[in-house]
């Protein structure tokens, strides 16, 4: 009985998790003129949070908020997490100096928000409006729950503005833009992908609704959709057909998953014994590729989707002219 | 009038059966691609030359539904003979904490990333199941009385389930979701390699489950009737929870805790025969079983195609109803 009490625990989380990607990606900026400096912004989930003068030290609950930071040039007051944050193209070593926030994923501690003086605190929709109350009005909680890689964009541009980095921002979106745009003219002719997560039988995928699967729709054939609207990673409650799988038969697999160790079979080796997934075309031609589960699944940035902008492309079209 | 039962089991086990028949060859034709019956037969016959219908057909759908009846018979008379033993109707797997034993592995495995391969996890969960029935099991066989083992196995169960709940927040989204996709129950994307890990456990414990509706009709005697007529009850009442432990736990281990089915098919087997004479009631109870997983998995498969949700989620929403419905009708009358 205690099972299903969990189960049912589990199954609220992921319906509220679900809920928080309909909301509108409405982050918003007004500095008024004049000799009053305040800031107003509404986060995504509607909320307006209003500063004297412009937030300094930013904790950072959720990895957009290290990428899209990153991106202005400014380091992280606190993060929670063994993240992006000391991927080598964000903070690399310089991670281990940032505060960290202890507690879990769900849960982060309070006491150490507290405890690090922090200006505002940026977490993930679905995930984090429950610390809100415990924060209170000593600490302005900005919730973020990015949709598409165009909220990513957006994100980057109204934080920028918040924190008196417009200049840093709308350099780093026009970097973006430009990249992105120079690789969609590379591709020729599109390869059919799939981005999935998990195992043979417990598998998650991203769907054109996710951060991730909305840029790589844009560089290769990605015909993954549902109509829920359920863009994957941020929910979980849904789960492909692999008959679904199987017509669309993708040329590419990329697989967030942990690596295991140099003797163990191979995620590939290991799908190729499944009489199914074996069947595949990217299965049987050895195109199942693991990628970085921090950057592709965590990220959500423009800096993270910048990395798997190179790396989808080297893998989906090794032998495209640069 | 023990004819008129016996007439009576045959009168609802057939057309079970035939729906049970009806059913399966449904679900070979539904999906994508969707076949008609003459194609079928061709391709059943490997005389189709498309390659996507015969892995459609002989790799995904035929597994799965074998599967769907296969945990659907063996949940059912996992809830059937733990009823009986304890004279509890709300007797279910989750009391001997079979469920949450591999709930605990599969938990550990996915949160903490560990690197087992993926044909082997579902070993460790049975292993991890078998070890929590077994604890409850052994710890109770010097004082079986129905109060204590419920007592036992209810704390054990949520000792491990408080454990589950520590690793769930250890987690990130990612491995959360994962979890759910096995907490929920769920029988997509198995094959015949899942089946096969259920076939040996099939074949041994759904004879002994059906072979002992002896045992349990003493049982519902009492336990001192049953002193009575030289039963030793204590033997009976844990062979009796081995085997509930053997049909639950490669279930779970495969595909996750299925909600409801071992708690409502007696029930409804009662109130169709309305006998309580196991003898009669098992075989009805594991048709019922295998029936209501197999049309549950192909309603969760093909509904909101290509999507698709874990067969637990209606199982429990479904189960869950027609429980309180009884409950309700018992309550008025009484």
């Amino acid at each position: 009985m205690m099972n299903r009490n969990l189960f049912f625990c589990l199954c609220i989380a992921i319906v509220l998790s679900a809920c928080s990607n309909s909301t509108t990606n409405n982050a918003e900026f007004d500095r008024a003129d004049g000799e009053d400096e305040t800031v107003k912004l509404i986060d995504d989930m509607g909320t307006e949070l209003v500063f004297n003068s412009t937030p300094e030290r930013i904790g950072c609950l959720t990895e957009i908020c290290v990428d899209t930071l990153k991106q202005l040039g400014l380091t992280p007051a606190a993060v929670a997490g063994d993240g992006i944050t000391s991927e080598p193209e964000f903070f690399g070593n310089e991670a281990t100096s940032i505060p960290t926030i202890g507690g879990s994923f769900f849960e982060p501690n309070v006491e150490d928000i507290f405890l690090q003086e922090l200006d505002l605190v940026i977490g993930l929709g679905g995930v984090h409006e429950n610390i809100r109350e415990a924060l209170g009005d000593k600490i302005p909680l900005y919730i973020v729950s990015p949709e598409t890689y165009e909220d990513s964009i957006q994100f980057v541009m109204a934080l920028g503005q918040a924190l008196d980095k417009e200049a840093e921002a709308e350099q780093a979106v026009q970097s973006f833009k430009t990249h992105f745009e120079t690789q969609i003219n590379r591709v020729t002719e599109k390869r059919t992908a799939l981005i999935m997560y998990g195992s043979d039988t417990n598998f998650g995928i991203d769907t054109q609704t996710s951060v991730v699967g909305s840029m790589i729709k844009k560089i290769a054939n990605y015909p993954w959709k549902t109509d829920n609207g359920d863009g994957g990673h941020s929910s979980g409650s849904a789960q492909l057909s692999l008959e679904e799988i199987l017509k669309q038969d993708p040329d590419i697999l990329f697989v967030e998953t942990f690596r295991f160790g140099d003797d163990s079979p191979s995620l590939s080796e290991q799908l190729a014994s499944n009489p199914v997934w074996g069947e595949l075309k990217a299965v049987k031609t050895d195109d199942v590729h693991e990628v970085r589960t921090n950057i592709w699944a965590n990220g959500r940035g423009i800096g993270s989707l910048t990395i798997i902008l190179d790396e989808a492309m080297e893998l989906l079209y090794p032998d495209l002219e640069s | 009038m023990v004819n008129k039962r016996i007439y009576k089991s045959i009168y609802v086990g057939t057309p079970l059966f035939l729906l049970i028949i009806y059913i399966f060859i449904l679900s070979l034709q539904l999906g994508e691609p969707r076949l008609d019956l003459v194609t079928l037969g061709q391709v059943l016959t490997n005389q189709f030359e498309l390659e996507i219908h015969r892995i459609s057909v002989w790799e995904i759908r035929m597994p799965r539904s074998i599967m769907a009846i296969m945990a659907g018979v063996m949940l059912a008379l996992a809830g059937h003979v733990l009823q009986e033993t304890f004279q509890n109707d709300l007797a279910t797997p989750e009391l001997i904490s079979v469920t949450a034993g591999s709930s605990f592995v599969m938990a550990f495995i996915t949160v903490f990333g560990l690197p087992v391969l993926f044909i082997v996890q579902p070993f460790l969960a049975l292993t991890g199941g078998l070890i929590a029935g077994g604890f409850v099991i052994g710890s109770a066989k010097n004082s079986f009385k129905r109060g204590s083992i419920i007592l036992l196995g209810t704390a054990v169960s949520a000792f491990l389930n408080a454990l589950i709940i520590i690793i769930i927040a250890l987690g990130k989204e990612n491995q959360i979701g994962l979890l759910f996709f096995y907490l929920a129950g769920s029988l997509s994307a198995r094959n015949w390699s899942h089946v096969f890990n259920l076939l040996p456990w099939f074949i041994i414990f759904v004879p002994l489950a059906l072979g002992s509706a002896r045992s349990l009709n003493v049982l519902r005697l009492g336990d001192e009737a049953a002193v009575g007529r030289g039963a030793s009850v204590i033997k009976m009442k844990i062979l009796l929870l081995v085997i509930s432990a053997g049909l639950t736990a490669v279930v779970v281990a495969n595909c996750g805790p299925i909600g409801f089915i071992s708690l409502i098919t007696p029930h409804l087997t009662k109130r169709l025969l309305r006998t309580t004479n196991s003898a009669l009631g098992l075989p009805i109870t594991a048709l019922l079983g295998g029936f209501l997983l197999l049309t549950g998995d192909l309603l969760m498969r093909t509904l909101l195609y290509p999507i698709e949700l874990p067969v637990g989620l209606l199982t429990t929403i479904i189960g869950g109803s027609l429980f309180l419905t009884l409950l309700y009708r018992r309550s008025v009358r009484t």
